[in-house]
């Protein structure tokens, strides 16, 4: 018999494999998994159950709301940084000049402001915030949940959210607002634009022409007291943070520090006369529902392939050649860490310098993964070529510390040891050769390690 | 085939060609997109199939196979042995599948039409006899119990041997033999009571060929 029914459970497999055959029950839920919506589970729709669902959700509501009268919901809570949890709100967050600063919700939500940008919280619900981006960028992403509620003020533009992933810029100075949306759809208020809908690969820039400058009253009045300072939320200082290694960090150098944009208006923008009133001018503002071609910032050469497509192609040394300064911007906020990395090498193939900046961009905007740590690692390498060894060691030891059984470490550990010899930092050397021989006591570096010992 | 994989720097060890098992555990625990899109793509088609060989045609397919991918990726971290993570995945798409029996089983009083029996939308279309076969051979395991159940797709249907459909199912082999004894015997039965004709067909006439895959 159990022949039988092994042959029946055959023939049944067999039936099945043919109605799997098609993937596109496979590909959806691909879909949902990689585009964050990894917690929600749309249920399917038992109409038969329509009646007596009907009854015992009705006794569940009467339930949910005996048993939750009268508390109220706790408004969500951040966190700057690694910081203690706050509810406070309207207090400055200020990114310092060479690092990012990360502001994480108890919604799963989190904010990654750029180096030297600013912003505040204001106001904290149940179901989201609402943040103000006075200057600079940030990179926002919001967990949708059943009722999400999120909004970021960006100078006199407001960005509602439900659930996704964009970043949103605002030069106060140039009085330019951007908005790159990686995931879901956001609603774009603004000075002469109602709600206008930016789906996912969407883009908007828009440059207000700058108000007049008030005139001064009366030049002689006392200036007035400035108002009581909050407590300013700051990036750490990487040679004060409790975290650094040995000695901190370098900052990727001046030509390749991510900082922030400097949004600078164009000429013929800046030279028109006392409009009455804000003007919007739309440098670029597309939505890719409408418009199937895809979201361009930058302008491609007339005939040539766009970096977009040269990314797809995984031709990005010919990419980085058609990458002019916005460009690289550009590319560095909409490529994946997988795009990044690959530019980052072909930069370094090419000689181009901007190989660092591309790596550091990774880690600031993967914080946490693994292709932030390999970006660490190739940044120590680089480091270690060039001869910058204190700098290539510290990159080796943020490499270890945030994968200390990373794919690399063996290499990052024996490079370590190389680093402090060749310094002379004979303590480091030594503890770097330890630690090495601990780990690979018949490692490429171990005769190294041993010599150092000795 | 991840970044990863890629001789980028023109430095990379031989060991860092591979992504085995450990760095893609190890890059899921780190969240890593690029890692979860290779681990889905990895195995999505055989906790699909898994799926579909203990519940049958069912309407809820796509959504247990994210809710299994879902609870991996939220528990991978507990993965002690990466080498072992195709039979950790096995073993949670049986639990979800068991889970999701039971709750029906459960809340049978409220069915009215048991979503099981919901017409299911096939995109490829074998011929109506095979699809016959599938319904009348999972009418009747819809009616055993979850754990004569699950032992009979995993060892029949699936062809688990009985050591891999024990650590599937998380018993012991003893256990699972219990079970399978048991799945036997009520399948028969039920078939006899409500579907003579595959009774019959099953006692008596070797129909069914040798297994294909």
């Amino acid at each position: 018999m159990t022949e039988r029914l092994e042959n029946l459970g055959a023939e049944v497999a067999r039936v099945q494999d043919e109605t799997l055959a098609d993937d596109r029950r496979r590909a959806s839920v691909r879909r949902r998994l990689l585009t964050g919506s990894a917690s929600a589970r749309p249920r399917a729709p038992w109409k038969s159950w329509r009646p007596a669902l009907g009854f015992a959700a009705a006794c569940a509501a009467a339930a949910a709301v005996l048993l939750s009268w009268p508390s109220t919901p706790e408004p969500v809570g951040y966190r700057v940084d690694d910081g203690a949890e706050l509810n406070a709100t309207d207090e400055p967050i200020v990114a310092s000049n060479d690092q990012a600063l990360s502001v994480t919700f108890s919604d799963d939500s989190w904010i990654r402001l750029t180096p030297g940008s600013r912003a505040h919280i204001s106001e904290l619900t149940s179901v989201g915030a609402s943040v103000t981006l006075e200057n600079g960028e940030a990179t926002v992403y919001v967990r949708h949940r059943k009722e999400t509620r999120w909004s970021v003020q960006a100078g006199p533009f407001l960005v509602r959210v439900t659930g996704t992933r964009f970043r949103v810029g605002w030069s106060a100075s140039s009085q330019t607002f951007e908005l790159d949306v990686f995931e879901g759809n956001v609603e774009a208020r603004g000075p002469k634009m109602e709600g206008r809908i930016v789906r996912d690969g969407g883009t908007m820039r828009i440059t207000l022409q700058p108000e007049p400058a008030p005139e001064p009253t009366d030049l002689d009045a006392e200036p007035l007291p400035p108002p009581p300072s909050p407590p300013v939320h700051r990036s750490p200082d990487p040679a004060t943070h409790a975290d650094a290694p040995s000695y901190r960090p370098p900052g990727p150098a001046p030509a390749v520090a991510p900082a922030a944009k400097q949004l600078e208006p164009s000429r013929a923008e800046t030279s028109t006369p006392e409009p009455p009133e804000p003007e919007v001018s739309e440098e670029s503002l597309t939505d890719p529902e409408p418009e199937p071609t895809p979201p361009a910032l930058a302008p491609a050469p007339a005939a040539g392939p766009t970096w977009e497509e040269l990314f797809s192609e995984g031709e990005h040394e010919k990419a980085l050649a058609i990458l002019g300064p916005e460009q690289v911007e550009e590319a560095i906020w909409r490529g994946d860490s997988k795009d990044l990395i690959d530019l980052g090498a072909a930069a370094r193939r090419t000689g181009d310098a901007r190989a660092g900046y591309i790596y550091s961009a990774v880690r600031s905007r993967f914080p946490g993964t693994v292709a932030a740590a390999n970006a660490a690692f190739l940044l120590a390498r680089m480091e270690f070529h060039t001869g910058r060894l204190r700098e290539a060691a510290t990159w080796m030891e943020t490499y270890l510390r945030e994968r200390p059984d990373g794919r690399f470490a063996r290499e990052a550990a024996g490079r370590l040891v190389e680093a402090y010899q060749q310094v002379g930092d004979e303590s480091l050397a030594r503890i770097a050769a330890e630690r090495y021989l601990a780990r690979y006591p018949n490692g490429p570096h171990a005769e190294l390690a041993r010599s150092v010992l000795q | 085939m991840s970044w990863l994989d890629r001789d980028s720097e023109g430095q990379l060890d031989q060991e860092e060609i591979v992504l085995d098992n450990a760095a893609l555990v190890e890059s899921l625990v780190s969240g890593d997109l690029d890692a979860r899109a290779a681990f889905y793509d990895a195995y999505g088609g055989y906790v699909e199939r898994l799926l579909a060989r203990v519940l049958g045609p069912d309407p809820e397919i796509e959504d247990l196979l994210h809710d299994v991918f879902v609870e991996a990726l939220a528990n991978i971290g507990q993965l002690r042995d990466p080498a072992r993570l195709k039979g950790w995945l096995t073993r949670m798409t049986v639990f979800v599948a068991r889970g999701t029996i039971r709750r029906r089983r459960r809340h049978r009083w409220l069915i009215f039409l048991p979503s099981e029996e919901l017409p299911v939308q096939t995109s490829s279309s074998p011929p109506p006899e095979a699809l016959d076969l599938l319904e009348r051979v999972y009418g009747i395991l819809r009616s055993l119990r979850p754990n004569h159940r699950i032992a009979f797709s995993l060892r029949y249907i699936q062809g688990m041997t009985l050591s891999e459909a024990a650590e599937a199912s998380g018993v012991s082999l003893a256990t699972f033999k219990r079970w399978l004894s048991g799945s036997d015997e009520a399948f028969l039965k039920r078939a006899e009571r409500s579907d003579y004709a595959l009774y019959e067909t099953l006692l008596e006439t070797p129909r069914w060929g040798p297994r294909h895959d």
